[in-house]
């Protein structure tokens, strides 16, 4: 055994999961306060990515300066995604929004790769120092990615247990009738989840170009492994996507190294697959 | 203090209500009774602005509430225990009721009123910490009328409260009621338990497939051969 090679992997692991994480609990957030599956989640990704590069290469920002801007824009737009691709479609089947999201994705997709291309774009690491800890390599900006990630879950769930806002979106999700007769105005509770899930989406695309170039075409897979990851916690369930991300992230690192590499691709979903046989509702789901 | 007009209220194409008219004065405790299917969630769901009239005016107050959402309504005064209680069930007994108060601003103001909903409901207090899916269904009402006044509402619509209590619990419902009502709150009460409505209300209204038949006070609607025949089997 390599331990250097373990401690490698594990990091590396470490590095996907935290965007899982990251990328699932919004995705997770979504569906259990709405019960809508947003199938635009990845896109939204894929454009706080696209935007860094623009604000950072092409008009100049640092990244740290860019990052918060093309957060807090993509955020705002939550609103947007929302009142325009979700609201109206509310009272219909679910069928109908998951086609109005997925008509969002298509949008977003196409419009990007005639605004950037589909050649993949670098964006400069506010810094990228390589240091050795113990037989493990990590950058700088890795560090960052992880500690942001770690962080905002963190604030995400003191936000949903500890804040009014935060309770009164839980109890939205839990009962929408019993929200509604004692008096939270559910609408905007709908619109701050879609504000915080958009934010998510795109801090996550943010932070993925510390690791990778930034692409229109990153937001597909991104979405398929959100669902491996939302599924397998069980819908709806934000904390559960946390540790679901994370392990799926670790395991399939090591999935990799020591049993195929050829395979990792499939790790995931024959992970949900099982899961899903032994337990429909998920590891973590309520039937 | 809640006039209802002519009321008709559709869901979809499929009419319920049939020009409905209901008064609620001010302090007073008001039943509606009816069978199965006769309209009486639908009202009140009407009422708190979850279902939209046809046509038809809701005034609460003097003021014309029904094009109001929800939150505006329960914002007026307006407190609704539904049929199905609606609890947040993965949240605490004690969430439940911080999030019946989730207008109130200051925090002595929340624990004031934490304070004499736990003297109310004693029973509470003991499963403050316990998740609302895991209490039993008199605690689930309880806890329902408990998270509905601790917004302070002047009336309350409670839809069929005693559905599925056992009798020992649906008398001291019925206390509970009563001392509500005489502290000062006026309550619109739906039952198909017509003996425990007309004994708590001093006006009933008798609904039947959407339409009000029968109005007054309690004593004459019990004596008439409707109520006689279809709600007290005598
Ligand atoms: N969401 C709905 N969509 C269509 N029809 C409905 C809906 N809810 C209720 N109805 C119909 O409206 C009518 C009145 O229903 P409502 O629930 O108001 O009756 P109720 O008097 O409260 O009955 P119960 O005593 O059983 O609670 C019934 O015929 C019912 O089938
Ligand atoms: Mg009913």
């Amino acid at each position: 055994m390599n331990w250097d090679i373990l401690g490698q992997q594990i990091w590396n692991g470490l590095l996907n999961g935290s965007i899982y994480v990251i990328f699932a609990a919004g995705l997770s957030l979504v569906f259990g306060v709405m019960r809508v599956i947003n199938m635009a989640h990845g896109e939204l990704t894929m454009l706080g990515a696209m935007l860094l590069f623009t604000v950072t290469s092409v008009m100049g920002l640092s990244y740290f300066a860019g990052a918060a801007l093309v957060v807090v824009m993509m955020a705002l737009a939550g609103f947007l995604v929302n009142r325009v691709t979700v609201r109206p479609f509310l009272g219909h089947s679910e069928l109908v929004v998951i086609l109005s999201t997925v008509a969002l994705s298509f949008i977003l997709l196409n419009g990007s790769l005639v605004v950037w291309g589909s050649t993949p774009k670098g964006v400069d690491k506010p810094f990228n120092e390589v240091l050795q800890v113990g037989g493990v390599y990590m950058t700088t900006a890795q560090i960052l990615l992880v500690g942001v990630c770690f962080t905002a879950v963190l604030a995400l769930y003191l936000v949903l247990t500890r804040t009014k806002l935060g309770k009164m979106t839980r109890a939205t999700g839990q009962n929408l009738l019993g929200a509604r007769l004692i008096g939270i105005n559910t609408t905007a509770v709908y619109d701050a989840t879609l504000i915080i899930a958009s934010g998510l989406a795109a801090l996550a695309g943010v932070l993925i170009v510390l690791i990778s170039a930034a692409s229109p075409n990153l937001g597909q897979p991104l979405l398929i492994t959100g669902f491996a990851v939302v599924i397998v916690a069980g819908m709806g369930n934000v904390g559960g996507a946390v540790a679901v991300g994370l392990f799926l992230g670790l395991t399939e690192a090591l999935f990799g190294q020591y049993v195929s590499t050829f395979y990792r691709q499939g790790y995931l979903y024959v992970v949900m697959i099982i899961v899903l046989l032994l337990r429909p509702q998920g590891l973590f789901g309520r039937r | 203090m809640l006039e209802i007009t002519s009321l008709d209220v559709f869901y979809g194409r499929v009419q319920v209500l049939f020009d409905v008219s209901i008064t609620v004065p001010e302090g007073e405790l008001v039943t509606v009774i009816g069978a199965n299917g006769a309209g009486k969630t639908t009202l009140l769901l009407t009422v708190s602005g979850v279902l939209k009239p046809q046509s038809g005016s809701i005034r609460f107050e003097g003021r014309e509430i029904d094009s109001l959402p929800p939150h505006e309504i329960v914002g007026l005064g307006l407190g609704h225990v539904p049929q199905g209680k609606e609890l947040f069930p993965a949240m605490t007994v004690l969430e439940n009721l911080e999030m019946g108060a989730h207008m109130v601003r200051r925090q002595d103001e929340l624990e004031e009123r934490l304070e004499r909903a736990f003297e109310s409901f004693p029973r509470l207090s003991e499963r403050a910490r316990q998740r609302a899916g895991t209490l039993s269904g008199g605690e689930q009402q309880m806890l329902a009328i408990a998270r509905a006044l601790m917004a302070k509402p002047r009336l309350l619509l409670l839809d069929e409260p005693s559905a599925g209590l056992a009798p020992i619990i649906v008398d001291h419902l019925a206390e509970i009621i009563l001392g509500m009502n005489s502290s000062g709150l006026t309550v619109l009460l739906v039952e198909q338990n017509a003996f425990l409505a007309l004994e708590l209300a001093r006006k009933a209204y008798v609904m039947e497939s959407g339409r009000v038949v029968e109005s007054g006070d309690t004593e004459v609607v019990m004596e008439s051969d409707l109520v006689r025949r279809a709600y007290l089997g005598i």
